[in-house]
């Protein structure tokens, strides 16, 4: 028999030990078994954490974010661009979204902001076909802009537009590999796809339509990726704490290591391992 | 009559003694009322009894200048859990980078267990309430923190249940120990749960809830609601704040729709959102204001008059603070005001909220 003074703290007990059980629970079905994928990233693919407002004498903590891309569309794509050349209206419709509204429609702008995002699985590639038509996309501008800039050579907005391409590529040189390159309603339906699990990884994402201002072209946005945060565990602190430049706001770049990510059945990254 | 079975109906009944007292001088002095020595030495020494019992039991004011002081005791106690929130929050993150990960756990999830026992502890000891306050607000932050922490260790995706975990502790501790400051947490993180799960069942992703003001309605209404049917005996002040809270939480997202119409679900023009919330607006006050004259629930007689004039005001402001000089617009705003104070004084002689009975 529990005594009546302690009885009025099990409700409350209960609840903290329940939700961290739960919590607790889940971490660890997730690391159960074998990764759904495994990707090996380098400093490229992965930057630290805004700190915020936090210095280090304030947050001790380590995280780390994977950087992701997408293919190229037409003149643009790439780090930072939403708007992938295959989320296409046909993909949104696969996706579950009505897209039934014609998008040069003068309200269709208005319509399709008003659609809010849809979870979904999104498969991310780690140095395979969207890098490389990247690379492409930048070797064939290089290539017309010297060709362009022979035939003036004194033209000055060609030779900015060669420096600039320039630039692009040098920025390329160390950009991330990790692209976005496909989205599904099911993960199974992905994985099928995209196989090779040391290759590609299922993250979890959300979607959402878009009509470009100017083009009047319908498209998936990726609205946001899941888990990209990922903790570094204190056995690993010292590697990534080397070289490390020491920021009090912003973001610091990591020193060159290759890190190994795992994604568990929950479909929940974590660092496995890191070496220099 | 009053029993003065909680702290609250024990101040009221404390009060009213010093009322009864202050009106028997007067009315002595007048000569309308004379008791004779006897009586009077019975009845001061029944108060006495009654006063010091109530201020052994509750830790109540027994009069005017312990009452001020109370009310700065009350600052001094809400100022002090939030800093101690704080503080607990930022040395969870000095510390936890320095921790393996048991150790991590074992101070997140101890940190909470062990602050709430400490609260239950104080709670028992302190009839104030002001330590208990703030030992509570120190367990909530604590547990915001134990599950927050580890979803960031662990990577975990992000679940509109941890604020049901957050809630039921946060009530657990509101109606234990009789805090108003935990229930609104309770109620805030309730009510954010209630929000995600109606994106959810209507096709929206719970994290994008916020983006859809309507999501906010049948929460709000559900917490309104939760004044009339859960009952407060024991906490007669608790009710005014669900009503408060969960009209805001309705109005509020109104007020937004009716100057953003491109931000709402029905599948209308934004120009005809907006009219509709408008008329919503008008309407939903005019009614709180009903419902709270009828039931004698002053709150809600002060949160509909207060979101009336909002809505007023901002609705004049987009007619005619482009088209009129400031000096007049403002001026028709301070004959509105007088306006308003010429109905209400009206309403208050009439005694619509005589009855007013707090629950």
């Amino acid at each position: 028999m529990i005594p009546d003074r302690y009885r009025s703290l099990l409700p409350g007990l209960g609840i903290i030990a329940l939700a961290n059980g739960v919590a607790i629970g889940n971490a660890v079905y997730n690391r159960s078994g074998e990764p759904t994928s495994t990707l090996v990233v380098s400093d490229r693919e992965t930057r630290t954490s805004m700190r915020w407002s936090f210095d280090e004498h304030d947050n001790s903590g380590l995280t780390i974010e994977l950087v992701w891309c997408t293919a190229p569309r037409e003149s643009s794509g790439g780090c930072g661009d939403r708007r992938p050349a295959w989320a296409t209206s046909a993909k949104l419709v696969e996706l579950g979204f009505h897209v039934d509204v014609d998008p040069r429609r003068s309200d269709a702008l208005e319509h399709y902001n008003r659609i809010a995002p849809r979870p979904v699985f999104l498969a991310m590639e780690l140095g395979g076909e969207g890098y490389e038509q990247h690379v492409e996309q930048l070797r064939e501008r290089a290539r017309l802009d010297s060709v362009a800039l022979a035939e003036h050579p004194d033209s000055a907005a060609l030779i900015r537009e060669a420096r600039d391409v320039q630039r692009s590529r040098d920025q390329f040189e160390r950009s991330s590999r990790l692209y976005i390159i496909d989205a599904a309603r099911d993960a199974s339906e992905l994985r099928a796809k995209y196989s090779d699990r040391s290759k590609y990884a299922i993250v979890r994402g959300t979607i959402r339509p878009r009509v470009d201002y100017q083009s009047k072209i319908l498209r998936g946005e990726i609205a946001d990726v899941q888990g990209l945060t990922l903790n570094v565990p204190h056995a690993l602190r010292p590697l990534f704490d080397r070289q490390r430049p020491r920021g009090r706001y912003g973001i610091d770049t990591l020193p060159s290591m290759a890190i190994t990510v795992a994604w568990g059945r929950r479909f929940e990254p974590y660092i496995v391992s890191a070496k220099e | 009559m009053m029993n003065g079975s909680t702290k609250s109906e024990a101040q009221e009944r404390a009060d009213a003694i010093r009322v009864f007292q202050a009106e028997l001088t007067r009315l002595e002095d007048d000569r309308v009322l004379s008791l004779t020595e006897e009586q009077k030495r019975a009845l001061a020494s029944y108060h006495s009894k009654l006063l010091s019992s109530y201020a052994k039991t509750y830790d109540i004011d027994t009069n005017v200048g312990a009452k001020q002081l109370s009310l700065g005791m009350r600052i001094a106690s809400f100022l002090g859990a939030l800093a101690l929130s704080a503080s607990i929050f930022f040395l969870f993150y000095q510390i936890w980078g320095r921790l393996d990960t048991p150790v991590q756990l074992v101070v997140l999830v101890g940190s909470a267990l062990a602050s709430f026992a400490g609260t239950m502890v104080i709670h028992e000891r302190d009839s104030s309430g002001y330590f208990t306050n703030l030992a509570a607000m120190v367990t909530f932050v604590c547990f915001v923190i134990d599950l927050s922490m580890l979803g960031q260790i662990f990577n975990l995706t992000p679940t509109d249940g941890a604020f049901v975990a957050w809630g039921a502790l946060a009530m657990i501790l509101a109606y234990r120990c009789d805090l108003r400051l935990l229930l609104v947490a309770g109620i805030v993180c309730l009510f954010a749960f209630a929000t995600a799960r109606v994106a959810t069942y209507s096709g929206i992703y719970w994290m994008n809830a916020a983006e859809y003001p309507e999501n906010f309605f049948i929460p709000g209404i559900l917490v309104f609601a939760a004044s009339s049917f859960i009952s407060h005996e024991r906490h007669p002040s608790f009710p005014s704040i669900y009503r408060v809270y969960g009209a805001i939480a309705v109005l509020v997202p109104v007020l937004i729709l009716s100057h953003w119409g491109a931000g709402s679900r029905l599948d209308w023009k934004p120009d005809t959102v907006q009219v509709f919330y408008e008329i919503a607006g008008f309407t939903l006050s005019a009614a709180l204001i009903w419902l709270g004259v009828r039931r004698g629930w002053k709150d809600a007689v002060n949160t509909g008059l207060t979101s009336f004039v909002v809505f007023l005001y901002a609705k004049l402001f987009s007619w005619w603070w482009d088209s009129m000089p400031k000096s007049l617009f403002f001026f028709v705003l301070a004959l509105i005001a007088l306006l308003i104070l010429v109905v209400l004084r009206r309403v208050r002689r009439a005694g619509f909220l005589a009855g007013e009975s707090g629950t």
